[in-house]
């Protein structure tokens, strides 16, 4: 599943403790703040007295370089602040100046522009990083989005930035794997372009789909289609259109990877690919063969195959794959324990214990069990980021999930913890934290489960890495059915390691809030 | 019994023989199971006295969970309940959520 080298588009969290004179300045504003200590979450900032612009002038703005990195800003100001204040409908430049002075005012708005831009792009930065990875806005953050009218012009500006990266190829895995489903991120950017069109997302969002599905996709169906009827897997056949499927991926000018598209064009990829290795041609380009390498290596592996005799062997595991029989559960618990036996005690503990008294800080907990799982997995060094994400959005049934092309991954904690609450709205407070603990601790380990799935897969050459890598090429969505979604070998894996370390979370949580009382 | 879920599974609910065969077999394995999905398939609701209850779960309370869910996975939920309750504990618990 691992679609492209295009790096994650994920910002650093903004430095929201970094001392500038900008936070000197804030300090002294920090009074009108009614209640300082509120959550991140709280849109308290409309609170902050708006109408005194304060005197910016004598910020030492960092250098653009050094605030913007070499891209510059993603951003333009929608609606400027207003240098002054003036009459509705009047214009800033009176009719009289001539040319020359009017030059010299429009200079001088635009430098006053400049410095507002680089604490435009400050609050951007700290919001992106409050609304994504669920980092606390400071008091300075706070002051500075108010100074600037408040979160839904920052919500703006963000989404304007989201949608040039995301044009520009930098938001690249969106959706992740062939699941269908697009980043938050991604989300934004979407909304955005959909609004300046005029166009609902779901509208927008299905044109492009389309726009895909009828110029490259559809001629990618045909050209192997044809092909696999034929029996000829021959590279040369490849259409022109698939040419430029390849092109457009490997210069990473795709801006929405559909999951269709990914699937055909990845078995696209393969197939060809296969027919070279088969020759003893092994050519291409190096993104097809990071594409494909998993299936060449299979090959390799049993090289007196031909492709008819892969085909059954293929079909043999997509069986096991797929039609899962009482055995091969059983298979899956025996591996999943045997997982989980090497998780000590202690780690368990600890991640309970960071829960905190009131057992509310999800973040340390997904960061204890992230660090276990990923030594557990042997991914400390497989570059895995893993997000918690504490925003209130509605997550559509979504509890996280890990991206392969960008080796995100992410738990949507806060909306789990919605989620509970109203499902079991009648229950008791501690009956309700059980299911929130044990839903963000089982989300957590099936997702890194998944992560270590994908590079056992991409490591590996055994049995159990071709059945990820088959998985990964013929994914079942939820929407095929949420039954045969879960019994995949993948989903079937990960379901069963989640509940048990969901339920070993909660176990040890509640034992010492026992021993407390 | 096996042979008629799956020609419903087929015939009425758009199953692919492979599916079909697959998930009839689940359904069928234990009788109480697969007369209640045949009682779904009789009156195309939950509604009917007495419902199986396997855990404190009847097809009607899972179906509540998310009503977006079709007939095969509320009695492939309730064949779960009874022979690995953990594999559907998330699903009961968020709604059938996606992770």
């Amino acid at each position: 599943m691992a679609q492209g080298e295009r790096t994650s588009a994920e910002v650093a969290p903004a430095d929201a403790d970094n001392n500038t004179p900008w936070d000197e300045l804030n300090k002294a504003d920090e009074a009108p703040i009614d209640n300082p200590e509120d959550t991140p979450e709280s849109d308290d900032s409309s609170q902050v007295e708006t109408d005194d612009k304060g005197d910016w002038s004598d910020f030492d703005a960092p250098t653009e370089k050094d605030e913007l990195g070499d891209k510059g800003p993603q951003y333009e100001l929608i609606e400027p602040l207003p240098m002054e204040e003036l009459p509705p409908g009047e214009s800033p430049i009176p009719d009289e100046l001539t040319s020359q002075e009017i030059g010299q005012v429009v200079g001088n708005r635009e430098s006053a522009i400049k410095p507002d831009l680089k604490r435009l792009h400050n609050a951007v930065k700290a919001y992106e990083a409050s609304v994504f990875d669920g980092k606390a806005l400071s008091i300075a953050d706070r002051t500075l989005i108010a100074r600037f009218g408040g979160e839904k012009f920052i919500k703006e500006q963000l989404e304007l930035t989201l949608a040039q990266r995301y044009n520009e190829g930098q938001v690249v895995s969106a959706y992740y794997s062939n699941r269908g489903r697009i980043s938050q991120r991604e989300m934004w950017a979407l909304n955005y372009w959909a609004r300046q069109e005029g166009k609902s997302v779901a509208v927008y969002a299905k044109e492009r789909m389309e726009y895909y599905n009828n110029e490259k996709v559809r001629a990618i169906d045909i050209a192997v289609t044809q092909l696999r009827a034929d029996g000829r897997f021959d590279p040369n056949y490849l259409t022109l259109d698939e040419a430029d499927l390849v092109m457009d991926y490997d210069q990473g000018n795709l801006e929405f990877e559909a999951c269709g598209r990914i699937y055909r064009e990845r078995r696209a990829h393969t197939l060809a690919y296969l027919a070279d290795h088969d020759r003893g041609e092994v050519k291409g380009s190096p993104t097809m063969q990071r594409d494909v390498d998993l299936a060449v290596r299979y090959l390799c592996k049993k090289r007196s195959c031909s492709p008819s005799e892969l085909g059954e062997y293929y079909r043999g595991l997509a069986d096991h794959i797929y039609y899962p029989n009482t055995n091969d559960f059983a298979e899956t618990e025996a591996f999943v324990n045997g997982l989980i036996k090497q998780i000590p005690q202690a780690e368990i503990d600890k991640a309970a214990d960071n829960l905190g008294p009131d057992g509310k800080n999800y973040t340390a907990m997904v960061r204890t069990l992230e660090r276990t799982f990923k030594k557990l997995f042997k991914l400390e060094s497989a570059g895995i980021k893993v997000i918690v994400d504490m925003s209130e959005d509605d997550k559509d049934g979504t509890l996280g999930f890990f991206s392969p092309t960008n080796k995100v991954l992410q738990i949507n904690a806060r909306y789990i913890e919605k989620l509970m609450q109203s499902n079991y709205s009648k229950y008791d407070e501690e009956y309700i934290q059980r299911k929130v603990i044990s839903e963000i601790a089982d989300t957590v380990a099936h997702e890194l489960l998944h992560a270590y799935q994908e590079e056992y897969g991409k490591l590996n050459s055994d049995k159990r890495s071709e059945m990820y890598v088959i998985n990964g090429f013929d994914y079942i969505t939820p929407e095929k059915g949420h039954t045969k979604y879960k019994s995949q070998t993948m989903e079937r894996e990960s379901f069963s390691i989640g509940s048990k370390i969901g339920n070993m979370v909660v176990s040890s949580y509640f034992k010492k809030k026992e021993g407390r009382r | 019994m096996n042979e008629e879920i799956a020609k419903c599974l087929i015939d009425e609910l758009n199953y692919s023989p492979d599916d079909a065969k697959y998930f009839a077999k689940q359904l069928a394995e234990y009788d109480d199971i697969a007369n209640e999905f045949l009682m779904w398939r009789k009156n195309q609701n939950y509604d009917y006295s007495p419902a199986l209850e396997i855990n404190g779960w009847t097809a009607k309370k899972i179906y509540e969970r998310n009503r977006s869910i079709d007939p095969v996975t509320v009695f492939t939920t309730m064949y779960w309940l009874r022979v690995n309750p953990d594999f559907v504990q998330s699903d009961l618990n968020t709604g059938f959520a996606v992770k």
